[in-house]
This record gives C-alpha cells, structure tokens and sequence, in this order.
C-alpha cells in the first residue's frame, strides 16, 4: 500500500488557484479598511485624523517591509543558497513570500518608532483589532485557494475535514482553523468593555501570535531548533508585549484615559 | 495664517495607498510567476497582467521612497507658512503634547 494512500480518504477538493490570492488578498485589504472606518464613524477615535493617518502610514510601511523580510526569511535554505551563490538581491525581488506575523510585527514596530519620533502618546492600537481580524480572515481565504502555491497550507491528515490542494494529498485546513480562531477572537475582543487604551490590540497581538506558534507546528516549513522561523518571531512577539506590560506596571504609570467611572482599570 | 507645505500634501495617505499598492504588486507578481512556470493559459492576458503588476511594481517602491524622503526632508526643515504641523513626523517642541491635551 502507497504511504499516501491513506491520506486519500473522503477529502474536500479545492485545488490550487493562486490567481485568486491577489483578488482576496485586495479584497482583504479592502474589507479591512472598510471596517476601519465604520468602527471609526461609530465609536470615534482616541487621536485627531492627521496623526491617524501618519500612524497608518507607519503601520502599513513597516508591516511590507516586515511581512517581506520573514518571508523571505522563512525560506532560509533558500536563502542561504542565494547568499553562497552572491543572488541575495535577486531573491529579495523575487515574486510572492509575505508573511502575517512579519507584517503584524513590522507594523507595530514602525506605529512604535514613528510615534516616539512624533511625540504622540496615546495608545492608538485598538481601532485596528477589528480590521485586522476581518482582513486576516479574508486573506485566508485567498491563501486556502491558492493551494499548494501558496506556503501556507497543513500537514497531511485522514480527518473527514481533510482538504485535498490538488495533489491527491488530504490536508489539514490550517486556513480554515485561523478564519475561525480570527472569527471567536474578534467577538471576544470586541465584546469585552472597560479595558484601558491599548488593551485590546495587546491582547490581540498575543493571542494571535501565540495561536500562531501552535497551529504552526501543523504547517510544513523548515524547523530551526524545533520551531520554524515564523514560531520563533511570534515568542520574541510575545516576550515583548510581555516586557512592555511589566515596564507599563512597574513605571506606575496611569492613563487618565484608562480611567472608568472613576476607577483605574 | 499659511499652512506649512508639510500640512498641504497628505503624505500619509500617499505613502499608506502606495504601500498598499506596492503589496498587492508584489503578490501579483507571484501569482504571473506562479502561472508562467506552469506554463499557464491565455497569453495575451498574462502579458497583460504581467506588464500592468511590473508597471504598478515600479511605480509604487518609487513613489512610496520618493514621498517618504520629501516628507522626512519636510518635516526636518519645514516648509514655508507658519501654522504648527499635526501631521509631521518630527514636531516642533510641545506639539504633540499640545494636541493630547487638547483632546
């Protein structure tokens, strides 16, 4: 019997569609925005519209610019390779390699950098966890259709779920997992009242990254030292929102603006 | 009162459509890569396609450099006028502030 026969029991076809990442990769965009700025109209917004749009800016450049690097990172046998035979450059302007985590990092950094260098102080992260739950889902979609050109896809599986890319393989819909971790941590974000600002998106971040080092272990991807490049970048994620909340606590700093019928939150 | 240059030109909304814009690209541009090494259908659309991402490629990293530069340049020197910049990433002393309280 065929090792990979036992794989080809009851799967879902989806094939492998990757014109279809980039229309739902706009589309997610899109959504994410539109999103934005209904969450904006109705709840308002802790800082005036130029310094959202220079947050904005930064968020969005520093989230490319960290979304290629880890991508281009992930691959790191390739790398290697491209770097002994001198066509670094090259691989760096290559197609496709955009990683979630890179860009949610990425952008935190450059709303971090920028705002140190423009002296706003409020913690402006929560308009974006709604958005960016929507986006992310939306995405997903156009990297579950993609299929196997797209690095995202799970391990072989005989679960009745198992979806089959093209390859006669049944696979984990690690996808699918992630649209419905985004859809429960959306709701519960969003359903939880009276945090301080910044709150939200810091357990956003946290959540979605450690969800990340989990459903990662159910992805094929080079392993350094037991987790792939991605895993690692989520626990250094998380070890800085951890040292951030303790430098938060211990500096006894309080946001007036974290304040709720008179009591600190 | 005159606006500074700084406040006339919405640099942030530039730079965040153009990056928007360079990501798609660049997703694009995998996608044509994808179907041309598999040896895809429909030629002419894949010139198409292929030289529409290369041009929005282009475009956009320059654009998006070009903006980032003149506003950092901007935002150090200024420009003429003389109302205070809120949308400047380099404040002069007690801006920033100033527009917190204020809230």
């Amino acid at each position: 019997m065929n090792p990979c026969d036992r794989y080809t029991i009851a799967m879902i076809p989806i094939g492998s569609h990757p014109v279809l990442h980039p229309v739902m990769e706009t589309l997610a965009y899109a959504s994410g925005f539109a999103v934005f700025r209904w969450l904006r109209g109705r709840q308002g917004d802790v800082v005036d519209e130029p310094q959202r749009w220079t947050l904005l800016a930064a968020a969005t450049v520093g989230a490319l610019i960290g979304s290629r690097l880890l991508g281009i990172a992930e691959q790191w046998p390739t790398v290697m390779e491209a770097w002994r035979s001198g066509r670094l450059l090259e691989l760096l302007l290559s197609p496709g390699g955009k990683t979630i985590v890179g860009g949610l990092l990425g952008g935190w950094l450059g709303v971090v950098v920028v705002k140190k260098l423009s002296g706003i102080q409020r913690r402006a992260g929560d308009l974006f966890v709604l958005p960016l739950c929507v986006g992310i889902a939306v995405g997903r979609v156009g990297c579950l259709l993609a299929g196997l050109a797209d690095d995202t896809y799970g391990k072989p599986t005989t679960l009745p779920w198992a979806v089959n890319l093209g390859d006669g393989v049944g696979r984990h819909p690690v996808q699918v997992y992630e649209i419905l971790f985004l859809t429960l941590l959306g709701i519960v974000v969003s359903r939880i009242t009276k945090l301080p600002d910044g709150a939200r998106f810091r357990i956003f971040m946290g959540s979605y990254l450690g969800w990340r080092i989990v459903i990662d272990f159910w992805k094929p991807q080079p392993l350094i030292g037991g987790m792939n490049l991605i895993q690692w970048s989520c626990l250094v994620g998380i070890i800085l929102l951890v040292l951030d909340e303790i430098r938060r606590r211990f500096s006894g700093r309080i946001d007036v603006h974290s304040m709720v019928d008179g009591r600190t939150v | 009162m005159s606006e500074r240059l700084v406040d006339r030109i919405p640099f942030a909304k530039i730079i965040t459509v153009l990056a928007v814009v360079f990501g798609i690209s660049l997703g694009l541009c995998g996608v044509t890569f994808v179907i041309s090494s598999g040896g895809g259908r429909g030629g002419g659309f894949l010139i198409g396609l292929g030289t529409l991402e290369l041009v929005a490629l282009g475009v956009s990293i320059a654009g998006l450099v070009l903006a980032c530069v003149v506003w950092v340049t901007l935002s150090i020197f200024g420009g003429s006028g003389e109302k205070a910049s809120q949308s400047t990433i380099f404040p002069e002393s007690g801006d920033a502030t100033k527009i917190d309280k204020n809230e």
